[in-house]
């Protein structure tokens, strides 16, 4: 109790005793003790200094870690400051002697740049196909005619068993035309399609390559074999399960058929 | 009637040197000798003014110059002689600067539009980041946040930009937090039986969080980030995308360092948006993708 009484007790108070408290060591008896132990404290031994050392290092590595991911941050902060320093730069009034005649010379080369890009928009209705939601969209300017949804390419790699060839899947992203309109289109079955069935491969030109009716009432023919067409799993519709082609619903494709014209551009995206 | 005090100037002093003298004894702690002080002030000052030297104060100085040299469209922009200073001067200085900026994105607009390939327009008047074709815009994204580096800022404030952004970007590298066409791989069945046995019926595609940094010429990168927080699932994908984004971006760092490179300021944009428009952004763009930022 007297001890405790010691520890908390306040040296300014006129009942403290020095003698009593333990901030006199001479009090208690054991200053040769004391020393020893507190000598011991002070010199630090060789594991201590290695496990500083490698405790440094590690705080060290973080810290710069730290100022090293931090570089752009401080880069603004100290261009920002920089800012009001740097002057404002203005074209070379020295070199342009008219500078109101340049104005007006730049508003012109301005406004006739702004027409050729008016220009680039078709005026004709064209089709926007989204394959990342599966949607397309009838547009003639900037006015939106209609909307819908249909499949796009599946991104599929099919290897053929002997896995000497393969096929991937996918619709090509870029700008296209119309080339070709037709009306109960027949489609001409490519080897894949046997491959994917597990049916071997028939020659060119033989009938087992031709089906009827499964492209819908209606196809645009993009290039290179896509096509946009209809389908029998309309219910897919949506989802991205195609070969490469572009298909829509019977109603859309209607609407697609008779509005986009020959040479009409299709954009994927 | 409420409780609440404002904590006063004395506990203020009391927490900071409680604070200071936590520290001090950690220091004491780690450090116990002199010799063990200095090494570690050594250890920690020498590699810190080295960064500090290469990579913050040696861009900063050389800005906007470095940022100026890199165009190669050999336009050195004049400043304005004493003589001139006056307010009309002035005036249709600040005018021009504006029309330059303009008549240089519209040139870059057309000069991408009779391009064969989708190509970016970030519209930062509008908030928007399009995606176009020939001219056409195909998608249209609004930006939920944008926020823009200070060095690009600076190069707007001062008439600069036209001399930055007067050329079409192009896209040097790209790092997102998912693939970009994920393929599936089928083998062929051996006969219709067991193609019969593959049917199935299709399921969407699972949702993709998206993380994407894109990484241009003349130093600009921009970040496109989903509004929607990472769904839970997706936590690793999120997670190693800012993992490499960390790793590369660091050794590009210490490989500046080694080389003592004239260092640029990193010119940044953080783009915020919707995640079928930032999915739809980063499937389209190919892989030299070009870019036209409208001021």
């Amino acid at each position: 109790m007297n001890h405790n009484r010691n520890l908390y007790q306040d040296p300014t108070d006129p009942h403290f005793d020095a003698n009593e408290s333990n901030l006199n060591p001479s009090a208690n008896g054991s200053v040769a003790k004391g020393e020893s132990q507190q000598g011991s404290l002070l010199r630090p031994s060789f594991w201590r200094v290695t496990a500083s050392f490698f405790l440094i290092l590690i705080i060290i590595v973080f810290l710069l870690f730290l100022t090293l991911l931090s570089t752009e941050r401080l880069q603004d902060g100290l261009i920002a400051l920089k800012s009001q320093l740097i002057a404002p730069y203005y074209p070379d009034l020295n070199s342009a002697k008219n500078i109101k005649q340049d104005l007006h010379e730049l508003e012109k080369r301005l406004a006739s740049l702004g027409q050729s890009i008016e220009k680039l928009t078709p005026r004709r209705p064209y089709l926007i196909i989204d394959t990342s939601s599966n949607t397309f969209f009838v547009m003639k300017g900037d006015e939106l005619l209609r909307q819908g949804v249909c499949s796009t390419g599946s991104y599929t790699l099919l290897k053929s068993a002997d896995e000497k060839q393969q096929w991937i899947f996918k619709t090509p992203r870029g700008a296209f035309r119309v080339r070709n309109k037709a009306t109960n289109p027949i489609w001409y079955l490519p080897d894949w399609a046997f491959v994917e069935a597990g049916r071997p491969i028939p020659p060119h030109g033989s009938p087992e390559r031709v089906e009827y009716g499964v492209l819908g009432d209606y196809a645009l023919h993009l290039g290179s074999g896509y096509l946009i067409h209809g389908t029998l799993y309309e219910r897919y519709l949506g989802l991205p399960v195609t070969h490469g082609c572009i298909r829509v619903g019977d109603e859309d494709l209607k609407y697609l058929f008779k509005t986009l014209t020959f040479a009409a551009r299709v954009f994927i995206y | 009637m409420s409780d609440f005090k404002p904590i006063s100037k004395q506990v203020k002093r009391s927490l900071a040197s409680r604070i200071f003298g936590f520290a001090g004894k950690m220091i004491n702690f780690l450090a116990p000798n002199r010799f063990l002080k200095i090494f570690a002030a050594l250890l920690f000052m020498l590699p810190l003014s080295i960064i500090l030297h290469y990579l913050v104060l040696q861009p900063v100085k050389q800005f906007p110059d470095s940022i100026l040299a890199s165009n190669d469209s050999g336009i050195v922009p004049g400043v304005l002689t004493p003589d001139h200073e006056n307010a009309e001067w002035l005036e249709r200085g600040q005018r021009w600067n504006e029309l330059k900026v303009q008549y240089e994105t519209t040139k870059t607009l057309l000069q991408l539009a009779r391009g064969d390939s989708i190509y970016l327009v970030l519209d930062l008047r509008d908030s928007t980041l399009n995606l176009a074709l020939k001219g056409v815009k195909l998608r249209r994204c609004r930006l939920s946040r944008l926020q823009i580096s200070q060095s690009i800022s600076v190069l707007k404030e001062k008439g600069l930009l036209a001399y930055w952004a007067g050329e079409p970007f192009t896209l040097q590298s790209e790092w997102a937090s998912m693939e970009k066409n994920p393929l599936q791989i089928k083998e062929a069945p051996k006969d219709t039986l067991e193609a019969l046995k593959y049917l199935a019926e299709p399921v969407p595609p699972p949702v993709q969080d998206v993380h994407v940094s894109l990484r241009f010429d003349r130093h600009l990168i921009i970040h496109i980030n989903q509004v929607q927080p990472t769904s839970w699932h997706n936590v690793d994908k999120r997670l190693s995308y800012e993992l490499d984004w960390l790793f590369i971006s660091l050794s590009e760092k210490i490989q500046q360092l080694k080389s003592r490179s004239r260092g640029k300021p990193a010119l940044w944009i953080h783009l915020d948006m919707n995640r079928d428009d930032a999915l739809a952004v980063y499937r389209a763009i190919p892989d030299h993708a070009r870019l036209a930022i409208i001021f």
